[in-house]
Parts: C-alpha cells; structure tokens; sequence
C-alpha cells in the first residue's frame, strides 16, 4: 500500500465526482465526459495505490514461502514439529536459535544440524537480524530495543510492550500488518527468530520461549531467562 | 523521480491528452470519454509493465472491461435501433 497515491486518488475522485454532479444539474454533457475521465484516472490510482508492493516484495515473499517449507521439512525429519523447545543461545559474540526436543546445553551446539547426545537438534545463526546496532544495546532497556528494532527499523508493528515478572518476559507486538500476520501463522517465523534474539542480547542471557499466540493484529510470545 | 512515479505521470499525461482533445472536438457524448480512458488504462498498463508489476489490477481490468463491453453494447443497439 502506498498512501501517497491514495491521498492523490482521493482528491481526483473527489473533484471529478463533484464535476459529474454540476454536469448532470446543468445537462453539460461534455463536462459529464470530462469527469468522468477523471473519475477513471482516480479510480486507476486509488487501486494501484491500494495493491503497490515494494519492487522486491513479491519476490521476498516467495523465496521466504520456499524456504519455510524446507524448514519445515527438515523439523519434521528430525521429529521436532509440535512439542519442540526454541532458545537462544549466545556463544562468544554469535547469537543462534536452537530447536530441539530436550533443553539442550548451549556448550556443544554447531550452527545447522546436528546431535547433542541423543537429541537432534536444529541451530540457526541470527546475527545478520540484529547486527544493525549492536551499539545501540550498550544503552537502553529492552523495550526501548525492541521498539527501535520492530518499530522504526523494521516497521512490523505499531507498538511494543513489555512486561517483566521475575525470570519471564512477555512481549506484546501490536498493530502487525496483514503480511506479517500471514508470516506467524507458519512454524517458523521471523518474530520467533527475532525477538528472542533481541531478547537475549540486550539482557545478556539465554531465552527459551514458553508460549505465543496471536489475537487478531497482536502477537504475544512470552519468553524465560535461562 | 522513482521510475513507477514517472509511470503514473505519464499515464496520468495520457489521460489528460485524451480528455483535452475529445473537448476540442466537441464530442458531448459522456460514454465515449469513458470508453476512451478505459482504453489508454489498458494500453497503457500492458506496455508499461511497471505498473501491472508492482500492483494488483485484475479485479479493476474486470470491472473495465464490463465497463467497455456495456458501452459497446449500448452504441450497438443504439446503431441498430434497439432503443
């Protein structure tokens, strides 16, 4: 959606509609015909508007749909779809996501697949997400990072609220967009990647997600320090 | 300029032309206007492809073109005396 081009389409079918009016009052055909040219072009505009994508867009979304099914079929090859566990873990200065069936220790995990004893496991590294400003995390709470990162840099939501009680923190993501909300219905999504991680680099400590849901325009995950 | 704005303007320009020349001929029929605007949309649209790329504009190309198949129905049995 582009709202430049709504607020231009809305003033052309504005005018034009009011021209159409003066026309059929005066019997002015011509300025009818006029109008209603006009009225077209705004029409035009206001759907394009309406419907504009970003030019990589589309393609972004694609290539994500792809990728997400073969995450999703490498989980379900090493039996980690439904009751799995995500956390994060922070070794030296790279951050990744863990999924896996059992709590696993952090020590002898590899980025990619891999086995912990028994226990398959599935680690992705995430430090490309975060590594805009990781300057900005020497100062701040968490929730002021947050509301940079999914506010004003990534823009995925109009706000973010965190509550803290003890070792748990719920993190509330209001007003997500209707392609973001396409995104969190699948298994692995951006916000389950991204926030934990954010998470446990600002507080300096290992994440594990306890729950998540989404209602309506608002998604809630809630998170424990390690 | 971003290239898809200059598109709009051009489109937009188009438009304009057309409807400027119809007045100066004097053309007081209010369904050739419209018919004429449907027309540069979707000559327009499918040269330019930046616009069709970049936004969704089947249900609008439906709409037009029962739109233009109304006018042209209209004309016809005017022509043939059906009304």
């Amino acid at each position: 959606m582009d709202y430049r081009y709504l607020v231009i389409a809305g003033n052309i079918i504005l005018f034009s509609a009011l021209f159409i009016i003066i026309g059929l009052m005066g019997n002015a055909t011509i300025i009818v015909g006029a109008a209603l040219s006009m009225l077209t072009l705004g029409i035009v505009i206001f759907v394009i508007g309406l419907t504009y994508t970003e030019p990589l867009g589309m393609l972004y979304r694609k290539y994500s749909d792809e990728l997400n099914r073969v995450m999703i079929k490498l989980l379900e090859d090493l039996d980690l779809v439904g009751n799995h566990i995500v956390r994060t873990c922070k070794v030296d200065d790279q951050v990744f996501i863990l999924f896996s069936k059992k709590d696993l220790e952090c020590t002898n995990i590899n980025v990619g697949i891999g086995l912990a004893g028994n226990n398959a496991y599935l680690a992705l590294p995430v430090d490309e997400l975060i590594v805009i400003g990781k300057q900005e995390f020497a100062r701040g709470d968490l929730s002021e990072i947050l509301r940079f990162y999914l506010v004003t840099y990534y823009g995925i939501c109009r706000d973010v609220i965190v509550d803290t009680e003890g070792n748990e923190v719920k993190v509330s993501l209001i007003g997500l967009p209707r392609d973001m909300i396409r995104l969190v219905k699948q298994p692995i999504n951006p916000l389950k990647i991204l926030i934990p991680a954010l998470t446990t680099i600002s507080l300096k400590s290992d994440t594990i997600i306890l729950n998540e849901e989404l209602l309506e325009d608002t998604y809630i995950i809630t998170l424990r320090r390690c | 300029m971003r290239e898809f704005d200059a598109s709009i303007l051009m489109f937009t320009a188009l438009m304009v032309v057309a409807t400027i020349s119809l007045i100066l001929v004097g053309e007081s029929r209010a369904d050739v206007y419209l018919a004429i605007s449907i027309l540069i949309y979707f000559i327009y649209t499918f040269i330019d492809t930046r616009i069709r790329n970049r936004s969704n504009l089947k249900i609008l190309d439906i709409v037009f073109v029962i739109v233009f198949t109304l006018i042209v129905a209209y004309r016809l049995a005017l022509t043939l005396g059906f009304i």
